[in-house]
């Protein structure tokens, strides 16, 4: 059997998601800024196919690609908010909050496996 | 770390806060002074003032924190009331009345009321998320 390595992807999930939770408060705290462009981050799943591949650095002038999750893969959503209004602010209170209860209950759901995998290791271990 | 990013999401919902009740504090300044007029006659009244807010990237973390621009004072012209017993009547006996509208008063207050309300959700949300983490380590018995 393959190790999973669980714990550390819920470990990175959660990691994720705490940024991507900064992000969310940053729009919402913005939601009456003119010219303020809703932020979101890269989907965690695209940022684990890019991740599957560790590029090996020989050299030390090798660039180390940077861990998933970090502030700054925030980019701008182009066309994907649902309003837009005549200050150029394009932050959608409803959608902000649809995706601030989304990243909660992703959240939860790591941490609750992540609880039950060390029940099981526990299990395992005091027999 | 993860503690870290929710604590600094507090921090920036905090901003918003702060914002959001300095809005609601121009609002009721622009509502209790809808009826104050000058003292000498023909002079202007109360103007309505206007609150901006920019977003301030936090140079530190590179989250975007709110904070109040400008409070400016609304450019419309004001409105002429025929009041020749004013004391701010001028000589045709027209008053300026402040260019405060009631409507676009109780808007803006509702709409910053709910936008206080998505803050106040997002400290609620984060705060959740920290006590879950360390919730973690009371489950191992």
């Amino acid at each position: 059997m393959g190790s999973i390595h669980l714990f550390e992807l819920a470990n990175r999930h959660n990691l994720y998601l705490a940024s991507r939770q900064t992000t969310i408060s940053g729009n919402i705290a913005n939601v009456n800024t003119p010219g303020f462009k809703a932020l979101d981050l890269e989907p965690f799943d695209a940022k684990l196919e890019q991740a599957r591949l560790q590029m090996a650095a020989s050299n030390p002038k090798h660039m180390v690609p940077t861990g998933t999750g970090s502030p700054d893969d925030v980019s701008a959503t182009d066309g994907a908010t649902w309003d837009t209004v005549h200050s150029g602010n394009s932050v959608s209170v409803e959608q902000e909050l649809l995706k601030s209860s989304e990243t909660k209950g992703a959240f939860t759901l790591n941490t609750t496996l992540m609880r039950s995998f060390h029940r099981m290791l526990l299990s395992a271990t005091k027999g | 770390m993860t503690v870290d990013a929710l604590k600094l999401s507090g921090k920036i919902a905090a901003s918003g806060l702060e914002a959001q009740s300095m809005r609601m504090r121009i609002v009721s300044e622009n509502l209790a002074n809808a009826q104050s007029t000058g003292q000498a006659p023909g002079s202007d009244p109360y103007a309505r003032k206007l609150v901006t807010f920019s977003d301030e990237v936090d140079r530190d973390t590179g989250v975007n924190f709110v904070r109040i621009d400008a409070v400016d004072t609304d450019p419309q012209p004001f409105r002429l009331e025929h009041n020749p017993g004013h004391p701010a009547a001028d000589a045709n006996g027209y008053v300026k009345m402040p260019n405060v509208n009631m409507l676009v008063e109780i808007s803006d207050m509702r709409e910053s009321g709910r936008a206080y309300e998505a803050n106040l959700q997002t400290i609620k949300q984060a705060r959740e998320m920290i006590s879950m983490t360390i919730d973690l380590l009371r489950s191992g018995g």
